[in-house]
């Protein structure tokens, strides 16, 4: 059952004057002294003595007053919000009605709080340094609001050199736009970044600490704030943060701090600590919490998102880039993986043999299903994404050894697949070595998604496992085993397309993942330029047949769909076309055409049919007709 | 010296450049004038197809002013008003008194089998570009054909109708006082019934017919699924307008030309047509050679209007003599001209190969199409 103070305090200043009466006639039955601010600040002990609790309608400056007075005199402070007071509303979860209010600063059951002071200046909710991504924002912010200051102070944002030592004396030296300490951040957007293990008397500071790398790594660390309405677990990339019961913040040139919104306060270097229980207020009910015992509270640094070592330097010399970068040390799992996947060792090699064999034996079934598995067995998509990273890098180191592997890949698999194909007396070219003889800039695009989804995939450990779907969709081998398959037949057309086909899947997935790896902040810029110019330059070059084929591709498309439009009168027999295909054989078109027709067609109409199709499709040298009679 | 041989080598590549770059050398004026004659209804009802058809020539002309040899095309038009007796007059005109090489025959069928034998009198070539009825080319060598004939179209209707639609019971409207009309119904009714539909109904219309209400209601009782109308335009509109007064929607084809004539006559009312299936010489959205292309897009230029059958055929009809006379010797050789134009094999027209056959008769495709707001629909494409 809630209680209310017999007697209370009732400390106001000239604007708030007019309350008076209002907390006079309170409905909880305290007995109310009005006391004018100025008075009670001078005598404070002469008032205390009448009551315990005062309750107090003021500018947050005075309020801070009386906090300070409360520190040091045993009395419990009740606090009536007024307009223009949203923050300390928020921050004390007290409802903006003074009705409402006062029901709350008239109960007798205050909250014991700590208080932080930061060069001796009490911080009620929060103390800001330097230029931060809008993380101090009211969690209720307007989003068109939002969106305009994230605009603002996005062209203000820079990476500074800042040191903070802990009270264990732990010393982190990072560079960070700027960071928060926060009293009760539950209310802020920063509340949404960070874990709520804190409380009003477990005798810590927290702060936020604002590091973002790059301008995509600004906007995602936003687009994280405002998606996450829950707790997180993880604290964003961008975001480092500190919990300590003193923290001293050192800069190499003084910021200027600003707290609880009031701006140039002081400046840095900024010592901040935490005087434990040093206050009783009333607060709302989801404040309320039991003391802390705060001996057991430990503290707690999570700075691994923050530059460090060379990454430091980096960023304190740059403005902020476009992409992120990261450092080795970051990253080093990954590196360590590409490393292995660059050499060629006999996992790979025995690998290699085994897929393009069974590719190569899928392709004479002309069985799907064994191609596929071969394409889940061959291990050339790692060589690729590891050539791609040491291009990005410039890891001389890494992209040979990566090109030396798949070199060697190459040519097992095309020694390989000739091999297999001596084995077969007869050499049928079955429907899956021709789906890899036309290869057009449909094949690229595959490619290139496929890049993408590569360097994707190998950079996230947790979906490492679609890498296999990477490979089916990009097949690597098989293209290898046909071209392999037409040196062993000894035709270089058939050999020059298939291998047409796997040189635009090497490159566009090499190009793919070297940017891929980029966006993802594997590297400030493409270090190896000249690596990539060529490579693009190889990429125009086989663009062109590619081209020439998607051409030649869409054409027989449509001139196969337009055909189902087309009808022959022949002395007097109507020939309907019901459908027609066009099948390139060495460079010469042959159109399968099917029609329809209710009279038998004699030698001499079908000469005639010849005759018209060849005079209107001059292209269609040969020609082969299904003629289905209809009744 | 590497300086001075790289600029040279840099000026020599340049040359080359622009001169590979350059359109092959134009052709210089001669001085001579190459007249040629068109006859066409200029004015009254049918004004639109000779109006139409000259803007074709024109168009071509205008793309091409000279003759391969320098020698300028000049263009002498007379107005028939789409009348025979017009059309013979003004034929005689331009051979005897204007001299011209060629004569461009724009009006239909009635007007254009009047000049018929004047063109052999007179061994003028004469080239036939909207009348095709099957006798134009008959009993002459002087006549070349543009359009294909009505037997052509008159058969693949039948056979579409039968074959693709696959209706049976059909009634044929038609005009005996028009050779275009009388022609196309003919040969649909022959061969219909040969490829076992039925006609049930041969509605013989003239210009004084006025209430079709008791004629369709006949042919509502007498489940008749398709009405072939190969009249005019006007007489058309009519009976769809009938047709929507009864509420009965039986299907409906109309000949070349059908929605061409609606809009240049009755646009206000060219929406009755809605649904309806023509033959036609092309497509509203049938892809067009670059040929077709080239002169659509000079053709807009020109007149500001997309064009649509007429001109089509009108710079078809152009094209095609132009042709000729350039593989003359001598561009004024009437009989030169003739056998050239009876020798064009396979020219790429607007929507496909045209040939003139030594008969005169064009062998071309013919497009069925439906007609969809204002536009033809393109259904399919005969050879």
């Amino acid at each position: 059952m809630t209680s209310y103070v017999q007697a209370a305090l009732f400390l106001y200043v000239t604007d708030t004057e007019e309350l008076i009466s209002r907390v006079r006639q309170n409905a909880f039955g305290s007995q109310i002294t009005p006391v004018l601010l100025t008075e009670f600040l001078n005598e404070p002990e002469q008032y205390l003595q009448q009551c315990n609790h005062v309750v107090i309608a003021a500018p947050l400056s005075k309020i801070k007053s009386v906090i300070a007075l409360n520190m040091e005199h045993d009395f419990s402070i009740g606090i009536l919000p007024t307009k223009g007071q949203k923050n300390l509303s928020m921050c004390y979860d007290l409802p903006r009605k003074i009705e409402n209010s006062l029901e709350i600063a008239l109960q007798s059951d205050a909250q014991i709080m700590d208080i932080i002071l930061c060069n001796k200046n009490i911080l009620v909710f929060k103390a800001a340094i330097g230029r931060l991504p809008l993380i101090d924002a009211p969690s209720d912010i307007n989003p068109l609001l939002a969106v305009v200051n994230t605009f603002k102070r996005f062209w203000q944002l820079r990476l500074l050199p800042f040191q903070f030592v802990t009270d264990s004396g732990k010393v982190i030296k990072t560079a960070a736009s700027g960071c928060m300490i926060v009293q009760h951040h539950e209310r802020t957007l920063a509340s949404r970044l960070i874990s709520h293990d804190s409380s009003l008397t477990d005798g810590m500071i927290s702060m936020v600490i604002t590091a973002p790398i790059s301008i995509m790594d600004y906007f995602s660390f936003l687009y994280q704030t405002f998606r996450c309405r829950g707790q997180r677990k993880r604290i964003p990339r961008t975001i480092g943060y500190i919990k300590s019961s003193t923290i001293n913040i050192e800069t190499e040139q003084p910021f200027e701090v600003e707290i609880d919104g009031e701006e140039s306060v002081t400046q840095t270097p900024l010592y901040c600590e935490t005087i434990p229980r040093a206050v009783r207020v009333n607060v709302g009910e989801s404040l309320r919490k039991p003391v802390t015992d705060s001996a057991k509270i430990s503290e707690r640094i999570e700075i691994k998102n923050l530059p460090a070592g060379k990454e430091l330097v980096k960023a304190c010399k740059k403005k902020l880039s476009f992409f992120s970068y990261a450092s080795e040390e970051r990253f080093r799992d990954l590196f360590i993986s590409l490393r292995d996947d660059a050499r060629p060792q006999s996992t790979y090699l025995i690998l290699m043999v085994l897929s393009t064999m069974l590719a190569a034996i899928g392709l004479y079934q002309s069985s799907t299903a064994v191609v596929i598995g071969a394409m889940l067995l061959a291990p050339l998509m790692a060589p690729i994404v590891a050539l791609s990273m040491g291009l990005l890098r410039h890891d001389t180191k890494l992209s040979s050894s990566s090109i030396v592997t798949i070199v060697v890949g190459v040519l097992i698999s095309l020694t390989a697949a000739s091999l297999i194909s001596f084995l077969f007396p007869h050499k049928p070219i079955t429907m899956e070595m021709q789906a890899r003889l036309h290869p057009s800039l449909l094949d690229l695009g595959v490619a290139i998604v496929a890049g993408v989804a590569g360097a994707y995939t190998k950079s996230n450990k947790k979906i490492l496992q679609s890498l296999a779907g990477v490979s089916i969709a990009v097949a690597l081998v098989p293209p290898l085993a046909v071209a392999g398959i037409g040196l062993g037949m000894g035709d270089f057309t058939f050999f020059s397309q298939a291998f047409l086909l796997f040189s635009t899947n090497l490159i566009g997935i090499t190009l793919a993942a070297t940017f891929t790896f980029r966006l993802l902040g594997y590297s400030p810029v493409v270090r190896d330029k000249r690596g990539v110019i060529f490579i693009m330059l190889i990429l125009i070059v086989i663009t062109i047949p590619l081209y020439l084929s998607y051409n030649e591709l869409v054409d027989t498309i449509v001139l196969e769909k337009s055909w189902q439009q087309e009808r022959f009168l022949v002395n007097d027999k109507y020939l309907i076309v019901q459908r027609a295909e066009i099948e390139l054989q060495r460079n010469e078109k042959l159109l399968l055409v099917r029609v329809l027709v209710r009279e038998p067609l004699t030698r001499k109409d079908l000469n005639q049919v010849r005759k018209k199709i060849q005079s209107n499709f001059p292209d269609m040298i040969r020609i082969r007709m299904q003629v289905i009679y209809i009744p | 010296m590497t300086k001075i041989f790289t600029t040279l080598l840099t000026l020599f590549l340049l040359v080359c450049l622009f001169s590979c770059s350059k359109e092959q050398e134009k052709t210089l004026p001669s001085g001579k004038i190459l007249k040629i004659g068109v006859i066409g209804p200029m004015s009254g009802p049918d004004k639109v197809l000779g109006q139409d058809c000259l803007e074709g020539i024109q168009t071509v002309v205008g793309l091409h002013p000279l003759l391969d040899n320098g020698d300028t095309l000049e263009l002498l038009v007379e107005d028939d008003k789409n009348k025979p007796e017009l059309a013979v007059k003004a034929f005689i005109k331009l051979v005897e008194t204007d001299k011209v090489a060629v004569v461009i025959v724009a009006s239909s069928s009635t007007a254009a089998l009047a000049i018929n034998s004047l063109a052999d009198q007179h061994k003028t070539p004469t080239v036939i570009l909207l009348a095709s009825h099957p006798d134009i080319s008959k009993g002459t060598k002087y006549i070349s054909q543009i359009t294909f004939d009505n037997n052509f179209q008159a058969r693949v209707a039948a056979l579409f109708v039968r074959d693709e639609l696959l209706l049976e019971r059909v009634a044929v409207f038609m005009n005996m006082k028009s050779n275009h009309s009388s022609s196309l119904a003919i040969e649909f009714i022959r061969k219909f019934g040969s490829i076992e539909g039925q006609v049930s109904d041969v509605i013989h219309i003239s210009a004084e017919t006025v209430d079709y209400g008791e004629i369709l209601s006949h042919l509502r009782d007498n489940d008749v699924q398709l009405l072939y109308l190969p009249i005019a335009a006007e007489h058309v509109i009519e009976i769809s307008k009938k047709m929507v007064e009864l509420k009965w929607t039986p299907m409906a084809m109309g000949g070349d030309g059908l929605l061409t004539r609606a809009l240049a006559q009755r646009r206000d009312d060219a929406h009755y047509l809605e649904g309806f299936y023509t033959t036609d010489l092309y497509s509203s959205d049938v892809e067009m050679s670059v040929h077709g292309e080239k002169v659509a897009k000079a053709f807009r230029t020109k007149f500001k209007t997309r064009g649509s059958t007429f001109p089509a055929i009108g710079v078809e009809g152009m094209a095609i003599l132009r042709h000729a006379i350039n593989r003359c010797d001598d561009v004024s050789d009437r009989d030169c001209i003739n056998t050239k134009l009876h020798e064009t094999v396979d020219f790429l027209g607007i929507m496909g190969n045209i040939t003139i056959q030594p008969s005169g008769k064009a062998l071309r495709p013919l497009a069925v199409n439906r007609i969809r707001k204002g536009q033809l629909e393109f259904i399919v494409k005969v050879y």
